[in-house]
């Protein structure tokens, strides 16, 4: 019922109703009238998004443009637009073409990516913090991450080629990649010889074997797939939607279909994928978008679970280690609170031995037995500044849910780091670069050690 | 005549209430020449009923009223004209515009903020949807998408306009 009463909103805001939906939506609205606030409320919100979509585009108008105003096409298109609605907004105001703007938008030569990482051998003339614009990219080997100034992030794995159209629009000629889309790009496109993919708002892979099959991953969220035909006109019919978990195949004569959901070819892709530049030591890691963390355990690893998405902090955030250096006891943090504003990842770190003891009832044992107490010594690099740690128990607990997308799943008990100066506690050092962590880690029973870290994702602007 | 006091008086209230009836009319009426014209209409009708105001009564509905009248004297917009030859649903939709108006007015700075920080295929959607009024299907066509995909991207588009408009009145609210 609602869903109904919505799409006919939206509908009647698309001007799609013909005369006896309207009657029908007439009748239903006046005599509910929750449903005709919402209508109301929907045409409000319509009008307003309108007057705030056509100023802040005269505004960039006036900013960017001021010379092209002069040219004739345009100002004809313009000035009937912009005369109608200014006298709404009583604001008079000189601008070019709406419809150019959103063409030349995704025509753009001027760069609109950065190369965030290169990891491997030969990435061509590559170099990390490059901006690119519209050009095709080839590697021969090793993986490349892009990061797109909308907030997209592509990680391609040679041998590959991969155009970039536009802000948007790209094109995976051959190898692997994967794309993360935060909420605000959707719509990101890659196109490939066999298909169009298109982002809904998600994390995908495409691998392109040898035979000219496209296979499209979805990994979290839902991707539109579209078989391209030889005629480059695309055949709409046979667009189908890919959620999370599934796997199409477009073939080389563009037929799409159905394929098992296997993610061991993006494998070596994650750690880069996620914004780590490399590590020492067992470091395992999980998938870069939204998992449960669920309980895993072992007694040689530290996992690294990638946190959901970059997100920008809407309160400020507590964080126990501020500042390059060692922590060997709860003296040495150097608490700070990162702004709202600030565009971070978050990665947690874990160390959960396998718990050897029986539960019998009763409370915990706190020392270990002689073999029980595991040590583990990593260091862990990331692509971007660390801006700071997370090892506090309490602070662990409230910064949960601000990151696990999936929150809740973190194991709880005796996760925060012994911090004491013991043989059997925990030191923990952020490097002078800020951009590697060294862990050297001791746990027993059902004790686990955990470390989140806060890493910038500011964007190129 | 309306005296100074009575003038400047107007004066403000109609600079408050324009753009709110501005959006109105505007949802009603499909032509933009048209609403120019019923705007223009209103607001003389306005100035010249003002002796009639009541001052201790809210402005904007009973400027919604008379922008009602102005619509109803006008009906070229045939795209929409079941809905405003229905005099029952016209005045439902007037006086509930009245009531909820004010309080989403107040979001019009966050979204403003919020608009300009989307950036790529989402800006240029928005732009094509709601600066150039194109239908999904338009701008399908023009971007090589499907309109389903247009509207999908749309709905999410809004549904983070929403949550960025909500963070920063909650942030503005904190720290007011």
């Amino acid at each position: 019922m609602n869903d109904d009463i919505e799409s006919l909103i939206e509908r009647w805001l698309e001007g799609l109703l013909d005369s006896d939906q309207q009657d029908e939506l007439a009748i239903r609205l006046k005599e509910n009238p929750e449903q005709m606030q919402r209508f109301v409320e929907a045409n409000i919100r319509h009008q307003m998004l309108c007057d705030v979509v056509r100023g802040a585009q005269v505004e960039e108008d006036v900013r960017k443009t001021p010379s092209q105003a002069q040219t004739q096409d345009r100002t004809q298109r313009s000035t009937a637009r912009i005369f109608a609605w200014a006298s709404l907004a009583a604001c008079l105001l000189v601008a070019v073409s709406w419809f150019f703007q959103a063409g030349d938008r995704l025509e753009t030569m001027e760069p609109f990516l950065s190369v965030a990482m290169i990891q491997g051998s030969t990435a061509g003339e590559l170099k990390v913090g490059d901006r690119l614009g519209t050009q095709t990219i080839s590697i021969a080997d090793g993986l490349v991450r892009l990061q797109f100034d909308d907030g997209v992030e592509v990680t391609l794995q040679g041998p590959a080629s991969y155009e970039l159209i536009a802000p948007g629009r790209t094109r995976l000629h051959s190898g692997l990649l994967t794309a993360t889309v935060p909420p605000g790009a959707e719509g990101f496109q890659v196109d490939t010889p066999t298909a169009e993919v298109v982002d809904l708002g998600t994390a995908f892979g495409i691998e392109l074997d040898a035979e000219g099959a496209s296979l499209v991953s979805v990994f979290d969220g839902e991707v539109e797939v579209t078989p391209s035909s030889n005629t480059t006109a695309i055949n709409k019919d046979k667009t189908r939607l890919v959620r999370e978990g599934e796997a199409v195949r477009v073939t080389n004569t563009h037929e799409l279909q159905s394929s098992e959901f296997d993610t061991v070819a993006y494998e070596k892709i994650w750690p880069v994928s996620s914004g780590i530049a490399g590590s020492t030591g067992a470091f395992r890691f999980a998938p870069p978008w939204p998992r449960p963390m669920g309980l895993i355990q072992s007694d040689s690893d530290i996992f690294v679970l990638p946190e959901g998405y970059a997100k920008t902090l809407d309160e400020p955030l507590a964080l126990n280690v501020t500042l390059p250096g060692q922590c060997l006891v709860a003296g040495d943090f150097t608490p700070g609170e990162l702004p709202p504003g600030t565009r971070v990842k978050s990665f947690l770190l874990q160390f959960n031995p396998v718990d050897q003891r029986d539960h019998t009832p009763g409370p915990p044992e706190t020392v270990p037995g002689p073999k029980e107490l595991k040590r583990i010594v990593g260091d862990i690099t990331f692509d971007r500044p660390v801006l700071g740690l997370i090892v506090r128990g309490d602070d662990l607990r409230s910064s949960d849910l601000r990151f696990s997308v999936r929150g809740g799943q973190v194991p709880q008990k005796g996760r925060a780091l012994e911090l004491s100066g013991t043989p059997r506690d925990d030191i923990v050092q952020l490097s002078e670069d800020r951009r590697t962590v060294k862990l050297d880690l001791a746990a027993f029973g059902f004790f686990s050690d955990q470390v989140r870290v806060i890493v910038d994702q500011s964007l190129s602007k | 005549m309306l005296d100074e006091d009575q003038q400047i008086l107007f004066t403000r209230l109609w600079t408050d209430a324009q753009p709110t009836v501005g959006q109105y009319v505007a949802s009603l009426i499909r032509d933009q020449w048209a609403v120019r014209d019923i705007m223009q209409n209103t607001s003389l009708a306005l100035l010249r009923k003002f002796l009639q105001y009541d001052p201790s009564l809210p402005f904007l509905p009973w400027a919604l009223g008379v922008a009602k009248f102005e619509i109803l004297g006008h009906r070229r917009d045939t795209a929409r004209d079941r809905m405003l030859c229905d005099s029952e649903f016209l005045e439902h939709y007037t006086q509930t515009w009245a009531q909820v108006a004010p309080r989403i007015n107040d979001e019009a700075a966050a979204l403003r903020d919020c608009v300009s920080e989307l950036q790529g295929r989402p800006r240029a959607i928005i732009a094509l949807r709601y600066a150039e009024g194109q239908t999904s299907e338009v701008i399908a066509a023009e971007l090589k998408l499907s309109a389903a995909n247009v509207r999908t991207i749309l709905k999410r588009v809004r549904e983070t306009l929403k949550q960025c408009v909500e963070k920063r009145m909650a942030m503005s609210e904190g720290s007011a």
